[in-house]
């Protein structure tokens, strides 16, 4: 099991002048952290603020692996956004050249050493096909081969089950659980049904603030609203007790503003 | 700049839409805008320096070896003595005919008139003398040239083909007209050398301006100030290009993140750099023996700009241009999601254009103080455009351009590393 420790102190990033996202103090290890969050909760700012790719306007946040070793995006991440990434006028061929000579300075590298990627992610099928051609699953499954092929210590995944059928699904699902025990994964995403299965640290996020982060357990005791003992609910029916309480909230609030 | 940037620079020139755009197009169509700006700036130094002999010279060409009847009858010569052939009634039938050994040809000119006997042609025929075989009289004759002479005003001439334009266009280059302005030519040089050297003296400067050496001044300064332009939009355009087209196709943020920013923003300035890089390689020698054939042949007085001149002049102009093009892409980058956002692109034109107006305005204020105003206004970048765009030819002092040269330079550089921050912070939104 390959873990990092995800760390952040006061940080907070800005859109203009908009808070994107806020975190006073978070601190957990895992090997598959999980992001959930309504839309623009702050789950692509997060990962964009770990890529590098947004400035803090304030704090900071690191990931460092288990020998304590900061952990930088270009050397030890690799992302894959929502919509995978291809060129629309080139073959996937061409496009995997293209990322092998920037990554490992070397066009053929996809053909060995990133073969076994090329094969797993079915993408022999693809190499004749222009990006134009992909579908969306198709696109992201060149952009998760050639992240694997960086060989990073954590993989970034931005909603990559999104879109996808119950076989893909459950094909990613696999090569999650296969890589975790050489890299450590950090996946955005809706479907909770996945994550519950394939995360053990879940990060649960709120209008850019942390609403609970912690182990999958510790996530839905903290959002049971049955109160039961010795009951426990899944991590779907959590969340969605955790949005009816946001949303009660939201109707008071708006109910004391009129 | 480290070679790992270097290498996703040259990985990104060879995707071939990349490549194309980013150096094949803009390259080509560089090199036409400076091949069009050397034959406008050939013209128009012809047309202006032109000598009374060169004219006289001219004059000769065109009317002994046309190449207009080169075109017409393969042969640029003049046409043997123009034979005139008045139409009478044919016998046989109603219709006129033309006299015998008169049959008309396409190439002849008609003067149609009521009485093809008695109408005077005379004028016709000294204007058409040896351009054209045949003038015919005639009532309804019609070969290409066919002319209603009714009187003044209300004369009409009908071309019934593109020869017949270019038979009509013949008369011009008639000895009357070229001795004419040769005569003219000769009565302007007699001014100019009764007048001398032209100069004026402004008060902020202390050497006067010598508006005789303008004719070599001028086309240097425009040709120039043109050429920086022209790098500067391609240096402009080509990080538009990149980031535009890796956005378009979902690998921007991928890339960005794999490679790092600094090694990803290196990468795009050095395919910048080779872009500007290309083009001036190819511009810069065409320009070079295009002007200085163009003003040897045509200017005998030499220009004034010395060599510390226009390093200092291209200085000065370099950073203000550039200034002005980092502002405009700003602006327009960070409100392109505004109505009027394309309005933000000018907002550098309407204040150097203000300061063109400011400063031209000055020349006519009659207090010595309007000559300082004139110098700071030279000083302040963009705004000082105008006076900094025409120092080589008012013999601007140095210190204000190289003011101007370092304000703008310290301004460019506030602007990108705020621009960076900006750009960061907004990666996707480009």
């Amino acid at each position: 099991m390959s873990l990092v420790s995800l760390s952040a102190t006061n940080l907070s990033v800005r859109y203009s002048e908009l808070p994107a996202l806020e975190i006073k103090q978070l601190s957990l290890k895992g090997s598959v952290i999980a992001l959930l969050g309504h839309n623009g909760a702050g789950k692509s700012t997060l990962i964009k603020t770990l890529l590098g790719l947004l400035e803090p306007a304030t704090g900071k946040i690191s990931i460092t692996n288990k020998r304590g070793e900061l952990l930088r995006a270009d050397q030890h991440m690799a992302f894959c956004p929502e919509n995978g990434a291809v060129f629309a006028d080139i073959k996937v061929e061409r496009y995997l050249e293209l990322w092998c000579r920037i990554k490992h300075n070397n066009g053929s590298y996809y053909r060995k050493e990133g073969s076994r990627y090329v094969e797993r992610l079915g993408l022999p099928e693809l190499l004749l096909k222009k990006g134009r051609e992909l579908s969306k699953g198709q696109r992201r499954r060149v952009q998760t081969a050639l992240g694997f092929m960086s060989d990073p210590e954590i993989f970034l995944f931005d909603e990559p089950f999104d879109g996808l059928d119950v076989q893909r699904t459950n094909d990613l699902m696999e090569i999650v659980e296969e890589e975790k025990t050489q890299r450590a994964f950090l996946i955005s995403s809706h479907r909770m049904d996945v994550i519950e299965r394939i995360s053990d640290v879940v990060i649960v996020l709120q209008h850019g603030r942390i609403a609970c982060a912690g182990s999958v357990l510790h996530v839905c005791q903290t959002f049971d609203d049955k109160e039961i003992p010795g009951s426990q609910i899944s991590l779907t029916d959590a969340m969605r007790a955790h949005l009816r309480k946001i949303r009660l909230e939201e109707g008071l609030k708006d109910g004391v503003r009129s | 700049m480290s070679p790992s940037s270097l290498r996703l620079a040259v990985a990104l020139a060879r995707i071939p839409h990349l490549g194309r755009s980013l150096f094949l197009f803009p390259l080509i169509l560089s090199l036409g805008i400076v091949i069009s700006q050397l034959l406008l700036t050939g013209l128009l130094v012809r047309m202006t320096t032109i000598s009374s002999s060169v004219q006289a010279k001219n004059v000769e060409i065109q009317t002994d070896h046309s190449p207009v009847r080169w075109l017409l009858y393969g042969s640029n010569a003049r046409r043997p003595e123009l034979r005139v052939c008045r139409w009478g009634d044919n016998k046989d039938s109603s219709d006129e005919a033309p006299p015998a050994g008169c049959n008309p040809d396409r190439l002849d000119v008609a003067i149609q008139v009521s009485d093809p006997k008695n109408f005077d042609a005379s004028t016709y025929q000294r204007i058409f003398n040896g351009h054209i075989d045949r003038l015919h009289i005639c009532k309804t004759c019609r070969p290409d040239v066919t002319i209603k002479p009714e009187g003044v005003g209300l004369t009409k001439s009908t071309a019934h083909s593109v020869f017949g334009l270019a038979i009509l266009s013949l008369p011009y280059t008639n000895n009357d007209i070229g001795s004419r302005r040769v005569e003219l030519l000769r009565v302007v040089e007699d001014i100019r050398s009764i007048l001398g050297e032209i100069s004026m003296s402004i008060p902020e400067i202390s050497n006067t301006i010598g508006i005789s050496a303008l004719k070599s001044t001028l086309p240097i300064t425009l040709n120039v100030a043109l050429l920086v332009m022209t790098a500067l939009w391609l240096a402009l355009r080509a990080h538009r290009k990149v980031l535009d087209y890796l956005s378009r196709n979902d690998v921007l943020l991928p890339l960005a993140a794999a490679c790092g920013k600094e090694r990803f923003y290196s990468a795009i300035w050095i395919l910048t750099i080779f872009r500007v890089g290309a083009f001036l390689a190819a511009s810069i020698p065409i320009m070079y023996y295009g002007l200085s054939d163009i003003l040897t042949t045509y200017v005998d007085s030499p220009t004034n700009i010395t060599p510390l001149d226009f390093i200092i002049w291209l200085f000065a102009l370099s950073s203000t241009l550039a200034v002005s093009t980092i502002i405009a892409s700003i602006s327009e980058l960070q409100h392109r999601h505004a109505l009027l956002s394309v309005c933000y692109r000018f907002v550098p034109i309407v204040i150097a254009l203000t300061g063109a107006v400011a400063w031209s305005f000055s020349f006519i204020l009659p207090y010595q103080s309007a000559g300082i105003l004139r110098l700071i206004m030279s000083a302040i970048p963009v705004l000082g455009i105008a006076p900094i765009l025409a120092a080589p030819v008012t013999n601007l002092p140095y210190f204000p351009m190289l003011l101007h040269g370092v304000l703008a330079l310290l301004t460019m550089i506030l602007l990108l590393r705020r621009n960076a921050r900006w750009f960061a912070a907004h990666l996707e939104e480009v």
